[in-house]
């Protein structure tokens, strides 16, 4: 399934680039600018592939749209003051930035569930306790081996691994999230970054 | 095959195209074990792809391609990146369903997102194409509309105009378009306190300061003969810009005796007063009940009253139970647990009789002052001018401090060898002999700081409970008996004070007889040879420790103690007398500053020798400390050939015995 799709309406008359995600950095300049609408903007753009993102993440008990809503929002929220200092080369930096965030934010509320008692919250559903989608087709032991691979590769290979894998983006997506000039070139980014992690996850562990 | 470089290439594409492999196959066929492994790995990572496919799948595209003109219109710099199928795809919103209404238009305006939903109403960011700014929309849900009357929705919007405060959100209007009866508000850019709290515990600092805005947000809706009813974390925010703090959401209030809501309890189980649960009408009291669930809540996270159910909620209020806030956070100070037990006391007649009266509590709490609330607010921290004012402060303070001591060490010293007033110390000497003499004090005073800052870092890693015992018998013996308590503090600082003065009285009593008889024999004299320095050093560290604590009890118990005191101004003769006594020690340790440890120059006059203690105009004035009758001389300078007088480049103390 190639998907190398042409770039049609909506680009930018100077780049030939789909206006949309090159203005990301643009936002975020704005947003480091005191900018509040572009705050609004940028959250409006980060959440809704994250949340696609979040569900293959999230157990059962926090699945449902409202939770995986407030959840990402949440963490999307509690990540825009970092963006103060944050320098994006490119979309994809901020996308990979974003995600982290949002993945750290799940573990954090997960931790907190199982740690509070069962019946102390008169307002909480009961909950769920099990495992993610994604724990649940690679065991939580792959999920961390690939976490953890994941985490040496470059900032450049993670973000494409991201964006294509997780984040579900079309080439084309990738390759105006990456700052590649076509589609190609972006399918050969993601080629090489999965390539690299391979590397990493066989110098990493044992059998799989 | 996997093993080779080709294959692997062409898998890995395979892999990042999300082709479909058959992985049991692949890896049968692997030739050996390093193969399979790379095989499993890239199996692992085609998984997590199609994981995340299977989410995107799973309807969460069609959720995203919500559309609308309207969000083209509003960002128009934004949209249209093409897709996967190559139609021109707008950045989605953030609102789980699609947008109400046509083309997500409600009249004039434009509906950005879905921000927020209740039971019967939700609630979108717009954009006001009128006005050009961005609002708030609440709308009542079309699935609601068989169960609530819109007029409902329009009674909440009538509540909020109703009320014009800085605190409470303020209604623009209402109106109905495409069928759909709505009202719209400002907009806050900003993150509610139920998110604030899932982020970590208020201190009491942070937790006073949204308590206070909360209070004068109600104090304007009571004003306005309205009862909130549902005052939570989750209905009220703070604006990210400035950190203000906004009540929202007025869907469960009701006018002050208006029973048109019916008499139930209205509002989240968890806020809702004892007497709501029983079936009583809400009054202003079970709003500060409210606020003080709100206040407890925010510093511990958790609830004063919790329970699996309302049944067993009501239950759990009947026997009277609750989680005092002490026992949850036992750091907390007194005064500030004060205020919320009582706001949330079971018995509404002892809790706050209004909102202004419990804010006036709040503020006027120095142990509980309210402190600027980091997080994401950007309230302006303190400017240069402040840091000007401060510094200017401490300045002052010091340049007194060093001038006082320094005339204390110059007075005692002149009074002592009965110098005559034309040669005592000017200011600059004054000044200096200060700064001598302040010196080791303020290195002592810093090193107790420190030392009592470590013991308070200590004291957070044992067990709360280990501390809340001690405190809480302390908290409650000064509770019971304040004065008595402040008359112990003033004691022990006086019995200490004099334990020192009688432990070094070898030092007053040496310079006394001085001062009465000027031949008293060398022998006599030696605790203000230099060789006793060490005695003085020990003097001064102690009497540098006494003063820091007698000025950490004044500073920090003092206040703590009026406060619990019937009368607190009777307290004030304990704490006017420990500050003296402070100061009398400090002063005592000073006097003997210049006979110890000043070095004057050394003279020969007449071939005897002599130190020049002091000068005035032409004169010098010059002593013998060594000689049977210890002679001062009064020597004019243009004498001073004529009368064999020599100043050497060498000094030495005044006592110290020539080599």
């Amino acid at each position: 399934m190639r998907d190398t799709t042409m770039q049609g309406e909506g680009t930018s008359p100077l780049s030939g680039r789909p206006v949309g995600m090159t203005s990301t950095i643009d936002l975020l300049d704005r947003f480091k600018q005191g900018d509040q609408e572009a705050v609004s903007l940028l959250v409006e753009r980060s959440i809704p592939p994250l949340k696609r993102w979040a569900r293959g993440r999230l157990p059962q008990w926090a699945r449902s749209l409202a939770e995986t809503q407030d959840l990402v929002q949440n963490a999307v929220l509690r990540a825009l003051p970092h963006l103060k200092t944050f320098e994006a080369r490119h979309p994809g930096a901020l996308q990979a930035y974003l995600r982290q965030a949002v993945d750290n934010h799940i573990k954090d509320e997960i931790r907190k569930v199982r740690a509070r008692p069962a019946a102390e919250s008169l307002s909480e559903e009961q909950e769920d306790q099990g495992p993610s989608p994604l724990e649940l087709a690679i065991g939580r032991e792959g999920l961390e081996r690939y976490e953890a691979a994941l985490a040496k590769l470059r900032p450049i290979d993670q973000e494409a691994i991201i964006a294509r894998c997780e984040l579900q983006q079309s080439y084309d997506e990738i390759a105006i999230a990456l700052g590649k000039p076509s589609a190609d070139a972006a399918r050969m980014a993601v080629v090489r970054a999965i390539r690299n992690l391979l590397k990493a996850m066989s110098d990493g562990s044992g059998p799989p | 095959m996997p093993g080779e470089s080709d294959d692997l290439e062409k898998l890995v594409e395979s892999v990042a195209d999300g082709e479909s492999i058959d992985w049991d196959e692949l890896e049968r066929a692997a030739p050996n074990e390093e193969s399979r492994q790379i095989v499993r790995h890239l199996r692992l990572v085609a998984e997590v792809a199609d994981v995340h496919r299977s989410q995107v799948d799973n309807g969460a595209l069609a959720e995203d391609a919500a559309v609308t003109a309207a969000a083209e219109s509003i960002d128009s710099g934004l949209p249209a990146i093409p897709g996967a199928q190559g139609q021109r795809r707008v950045w989605p919103r953030i609102g789980s369903d699609p947008l109400p209404g046509n083309e997500g238009v409600w009249g004039h305006l434009l509906l950005v997102r879905k921000i927020g939903e209740g039971s019967f109403g939700e609630v979108y960011q717009a954009h006001d194409t009128w006005l050009d700014h961005p609002v708030a929309l609440k709308l009542l849900k079309r699935e609601a509309e068989a169960r609530v009357q819109p007029s409902q929705l329009l009674h909440e919007a009538r509540k909020l105009a109703r009320v014009r405060h800085v605190n409470v959100v303020t209604v623009h209007g209402a109106d109905r378009h495409n069928g759909r009866v709505g009202f719209w508000m400002d907009y806050i850019d900003g993150e509610t306190l139920a998110s604030m709290v899932s982020k970590g515990r208020l201190s009491a600092g942070e937790a006073v300061s949204v308590g206070q805005e909360v209070c004068r947000a109600l104090a304007a809706v009571h004003q306005a003969k309205l009862i909130h009813r549902d005052v939570k974390a989750q209905n009220v925010m703070r604006a990210f810009d400035g950190g203000r703090i906004i009540l929202m959401d007025f869907g469960a209030g009701e006018f002050v005796g208006d029973r048109s809501l019916g008499g139930r309890a209205q509002g989240t189980p968890l806020y809702l007063a004892p007497e709501l649960l029983r079936g009583a009408d809400a009054t202003v009291r079970s709003d500060i009940y409210a606020v003080g669930v709100l206040m407890y809540h925010l510093v511990t996270g958790r609830f004063p009253v919790e329970a699996p159910s309302q049944a067993a909620l009501v239950e759990a209020h009947a026997r009277g139970e609750r989680r005092r806030l002490r026992d949850e956070r036992a750091d907390l100070p007194d005064s500030f647990i004060a205020i919320v037990e009582r706001a949330i006391d079971p018995n509404p007649e002892r809790r706050y009789g209004s909102a202004g009266e419990m804010e006036a509590k709040l503020s006027g709490e120095p142990a509980t002052r309210p402190v600027p609330v980091p997080l994401s607010s950007r309230s302006p921290g303190p400017t240069i001018g402040d840091y000007a004012k401060r510094a200017t402060a401490v300045a002052a303070v010091v340049v007194a401090l060093t001038g006082v001591l320094g005339f204390i060490a110059a007075r005692a010293f002149e009074v002592v060898l009965r110098i005559d007033s034309e040669f005592a110390l000017g200011l600059t000497g004054i000044l200096v002999l200060g700064a001598q003499a302040l010196l080791p004090f303020a290195m002592y005073w810093v090193l107790a700081a420190a030392f009592v800052g470590v013991l308070s870092g200590l004291r957070l890693l044992l067990p709360r409970r280990l501390m809340a015992t001690p405190r809480r018998a302390l908290a409650s013996l000064a509770s019971v008996n304040a004065p008595g308590m402040a008359t112990i503090i003033f004691l022990s600082g006086a019995t200490l004070a004099l334990t020192l003065t009688w432990r070094y009285w070898e030092v007053f009593s040496v310079l006394w007889a001085l001062r009465q008889d000027p031949l008293l024999p060398s022998a006599a004299l030696s605790i203000l040879n230099p060789a006793s320095r060490p005695v003085h050093a020990d003097y001064g560290m102690y009497s540098a420790l006494l003063s820091f604590f007698l000025g950490l009890a004044v500073w920090r118990w003092f206040p703590s103690l009026e406060k619990r005191a019937e009368d607190g101004s009777a307290l004030r003769p304990m704490k006017w007398g420990t500050i003296a006594i402070a100061f009398l020690v400090v002063a005592m340790a000073v006097a003997p500053r210049r006979a110890v440890w000043e070095s004057f120059t050394i003279a020969s006059f007449e071939k005897r020798p002599a130190l020049v203690i002091g000068t005035a105009g032409e004169y010098y004035l010059l002593y013998a400390p060594d000689e049977s009758n210890r002679p001062r001389f009064r020597v004019s300078k243009k004498d001073a050939d004529a009368m064999n007088l020599q100043l050497t480049a060498e000094t030495r103390a005044l006592f110290e015995r020539e080599p």
